[in-house]
């Protein structure tokens, strides 16, 4: 009985990492159920590895795990000892910290060859002895998967040139879509030695490489990485070179259209001046409310139109009519209080509803 | 954002309360239009038809108020709306202009427009005849703009792929009082919603914008709505 109590008391809180090219991949709060000492199946995410399979790169570089761990416990927890296995075979493990446990992921392979894909599965175990019983030990198990099989290369690459950009597609033959994580796209103009990096999203099979420079020879191919970050051989390598397009305007304009564009709106231009009143209402609106999509718009487009309301007196007065209602909203929305703010707006509400009633009555 | 949509929210929340006796009608409608851009003198090709060579769809929303209703004489609205119209196609290799390039072209517009409505309502009112027929007439302000493969707008020759148009329009349709198919939900819309009346329409509609006959674009022309109307 007593030994139970000491036992409902432990508390693990142990976090894996894996060390991998200078960087860490955390995977917190893996929590153990202190009685069975099983992974606690409601922590954040017990094993990040299992979405993320170990690729070949990692198994090259001999990938180093630590196990890191804290332990509180009852005083009647005597000697706690921690050794990682696998197989059932001790690891040669390194102790980084007091409360850290490292291997190389590699060498735990030197006796059993590696499947091209699979899991495999490393036991944290406690030792200890209590004040009634000696060589207790308790067990909880990481299952990690892993993939070193590259995946194929992308087959049927196109390159389509067009103005200052190249169109490519791909094809994926002989590959699990559900695996491939990213597309990455190798480019380089004529003139350069070293190539360029763009990431597709995974499961696409088009790219639009951009702001390229017209009649440049481009170098392009791309490899296929699947989630656990094998990579496949590159595809072939084709060229194209961007040339200058018509968009529809300048195919009408050379087919003697003479539109050229031009607005007509804007407050500033119908009340005359940037400093009228009405005109900062109106700014003060639009800079205190308006999203800044709406306003960086505004910016880009503005100038023209207001050239235009500017040199007519009847645009203008017509352009002040129609911002009338907008200034007696923007001055409601600057200057009112909150609290009449709220108090309108229940106004509104408390009407809605009662000529909804009225309705009723009326039909009834 | 969300100071965005309060001001959304209390700009159209009087037009919930409009009072019966002063009548408005909400629509939404769609159809498919090809502006006359092709028809400007100047032009040696067909630019809309070698680029586009297709309808766009055309949408659009509006909001009407009733100025004058008599069961004799019919009733007249005031219409103020807005729509939004989009094409696209391919642009053509500028050494090759016959040879289509992969680099996608859009012509998109947002026509605003005020008209003055006459409904001739009496078949409605007086005959309880679920029909009612309409027309329309006036002014049109296009914004326009034109983007090239890649979504930009590009200027040429001093002159600028976006800008507006003026013009007017006329309309003709026909409205269907849905309210006659099903009257239990009509009353039930009235007392929970404060609608008077549902109907489907189909108007033609025919606009000329171009700036009143200056050079440039031709945005109008003419095509068929179809729509929803509310009438409050």
């Amino acid at each position: 009985m007593k030994t139970t109590i000491f036992f409902l008391v432990i508390l693990f809180q142990i976090s894996l990492f894996a060390e991998y090219r200078g960087e860490f991949i955390s995977i917190n709060n893996v929590k153990l159920d202190d009685s069975e000492f099983l992974i606690d199946t409601t922590a954040e995410k017990p094993l990040d590895f299992e979405n993320a399979p170990i690729g070949k790169e990692s198994f090259d570089k001999d990938l180093k795990i630590s196990v890191n761990y804290s332990l509180n416990v009852g005083t009647d927890v005597l000697n706690p000892t921690f050794e990682l296995k696998y197989n059932g075979n001790r690891i040669d493990y390194s102790e980084e910290t007091s409360t850290t446990l490292s291997f190389v992921l590699s060498e735990i392979f030197t006796t059993v060859p590696i499947e091209n894909s699979g899991e495999f599965k490393i036991d944290l175990v406690m030792s200890y002895d209590t004040s009634l019983s000696q060589d207790q030990s308790k067990t909880t198990s990481f299952t990690f998967h892993y993939d070193t099989v590259a995946p194929s290369k992308a087959s049927n690459l196109r390159l389509i040139a067009g103005d200052k950009s190249i169109n490519i597609s791909w094809e994926y033959a002989n590959v699990d879509e559900s695996e491939i994580d990213k597309v990455v796209i190798y480019y380089k103009d004529s003139e350069s030695d070293s190539y360029t990096q763009k990431e597709a999203t995974s499961l696409s099979t088009e790219y639009k490489l951009v702001d390229l420079i017209n009649e440049h020879e481009y170098s392009v191919y791309i490899k296929l990485y699947d989630l656990a970050g094998n990579e496949s051989e590159n595809s072939e390598e084709l060229t194209a070179i961007p040339v200058p397009v018509d968009d529809f305007y300048k195919y009408y304009r050379k087919s003697g259209g003479k539109e050229d564009g031009g607005y007509c709106f804007i407050a500033t231009a119908a009340y005359g001046s940037y400093d009228d009143g009405m005109v900062k209402i109106l700014r003060n609106f639009r800079d205190a409310y308006l999203p800044q999509v709406f306003i960086d718009t505004y910016y880009k487009y503005s100038p023209p139109i207001a050239n235009i309301i500017a040199k007519s007196k009847v645009l203008s007065f017509l352009t002040r009519i129609l911002l009338e209602p907008l200034v007696l909203y923007a001055n409601f929305f600057l200057y009112a209080s909150i609290l009449f703010k709220f108090l309108l707006l229940f106004m509104l509400m408390l009407l809605l509803f009662v000529k909804t009633k009225v309705r009723r009555i009326y039909y009834v | 954002m969300y100071k965005f949509i309060i001001i959304l929210f209390l700009f159209t929340t009087p037009f919930l309360f409009a009072e019966s006796e002063h009548n408005s009608l909400i629509e939404t409608h769609f159809g498919f239009f090809t502006p006359s851009i092709d028809q400007e003198s100047s032009l040696t090709t067909k630019p809309y038809k070698d680029i586009f060579d297709k309808d766009g769809l055309r949408f659009g929303t509006s909001y009407s108020f009733e100025v004058f209703s008599q069961d004799y004489l019919g009733s007249f609205f005031i219409l103020s709306g807005v729509e939004y119209f989009m094409v696209s196609g391919y642009g053509r290799y500028e050494n090759t202009p016959t040879e289509e390039s992969q680099d996608e072209t859009k012509l998109t517009m947002i026509p605003i427009e005020i008209a003055l409505v006459y409904n001739l309502d009496q078949l409605q009112n007086l005959l309880n005849i679920p029909f009612v027929f309409y027309a329309k007439i006036g002014l049109n302000y296009n914004f326009w703009w034109i983007t090239n493969g890649l979504g930009s707008t590009v200027d040429y020759d001093n002159g600028n792929s976006h800008g507006g148009k003026k013009g007017w329009h006329y309309g003709l349709g026909i409205r269907f009082l849905l309210d006659v198919l099903d009257s239990d939900a009509a009353i039930n819309l009235d007392n929970q919603y404060g609608i008077n009346g549902s109907y489907i329409f189909i108007e033609y509609n025919s606009s000329k914008i171009d700036d009143f006959g200056k050079d440039g674009f031709k945005l109008g022309g003419s095509y068929l709505r179809f729509g929803l109307a509310l009438l409050f």
